[in-house]
């Protein structure tokens, strides 16, 4: 229904107005506080494949080296994450494995970055380097992956494939190893 | 005498209508990142060759198409996916 009485309308009006007045500054500072943590704060992962061919001190000593200037730039590590000793899928200066390592960070300032991939390319002792950017749904993949949430289901199913395939699997080769020796024996006789 | 089914002989192969229409696995799975270190992951989504496959093929939506190559491409660049291959699968 419509309010036809002015001075009631008025008196709420002027109740709201007076409501929003009184909180209206911790409004404000709780959407910039929100928006500062939320835009100043970025993650980003760096990975990096350490020449096989040095000694394991020294693709430890490298590794380091780049997590040291990450922290000495104000960046906090998230997550440091080495894989080993990997295959790589073509050679690189004729090498065909490398040491894997994946970091993650979090900063606030982004200017380093430059200078930071700059000392990367360098590097003589790496192979290859990429600095990526996380979206929100990268920092909640990685959080995830570390808990073991991700991936579980894959290795359960493995886990009864392996468990089941064994069976079948030698009656197979069986068959295959009868299929394969019948056709050498007619080949004698005749 | 009503004839079997093996007597019956098809123009066409009478399967090809069975098959389910094809979805964004993306989409459909919430799955929101697609991680380029993943390659076990990656390799669904390349031909024999290591070549992108089409959106044709897997169903994937555009946007989810188009991380998918982005993460492709990342893999390339470490050495995780290869640019060429013969008989990769």
């Amino acid at each position: 229904m419509i309010c036809f009485n002015p001075k009631l309308n008025l008196e709420t009006h002027l109740h709201k107005k007076a409501v929003f007045a009184t909180f209206a500054p911790v409004f404000y500072r709780t959407f910039i506080l929100f928006f500062n943590n939320r835009l100043i704060m970025r993650h980003y992962e760096v990975n990096f494949v350490v020449n096989p061919v040095l000694s394991g001190d020294e693709v430890k000593a490298t590794a380091e080296n780049i997590q040291k200037e990450i922290t000495g730039a104000g960046a906090s590590i998230v997550h440091a994450d080495e894989m080993g000793l990997r295959q790589l899928a073509y050679p690189i200066n004729k090498r065909s494995t490398g040491y894997y390592y994946c970091i993650e960070f979090a900063c606030e300032a982004s200017e380093w970055l430059v200078k930071f991939e700059l000392n990367l390319k360098r590097n003589e002792n790496l192979l290859r380097f990429l600095t990526v950017k996380l979206d929100k749904y990268g920092i909640k993949y990685n959080d995830d992956k570390r808990k073991g949430l991700i991936g579980t289901r894959s290795k359960k199913k493995e886990a009864s494939a392996s468990a089941s395939a064994p069976a079948p699997a030698a009656i197979i080769d069986d068959k295959e190893i009868e299929a394969v020796l019948a056709p050498e024996v007619i080949d004698l006789d005749v | 005498m009503a004839a079997s089914r093996e007597d019956v002989k098809f123009l066409s192969n009478p399967k090809l209508g069975l098959r389910g229409k094809k979805y964004c696995r993306f989409r459909k799975f919430g799955i929101k990142y697609i991680d380029y270190k993943d390659s076990d992951f990656l390799i669904q989504f390349i031909n024999e060759q290591g070549k992108l496959l089409p959106r044709r093929i897997t169903g994937n939506s555009l946007k989810y198409q188009r991380r998918v190559a982005t993460a492709v491409k990342r893999a390339r660049h470490l050495a995780i996916l290869p640019f060429v291959a013969d008989l990769m699968k």
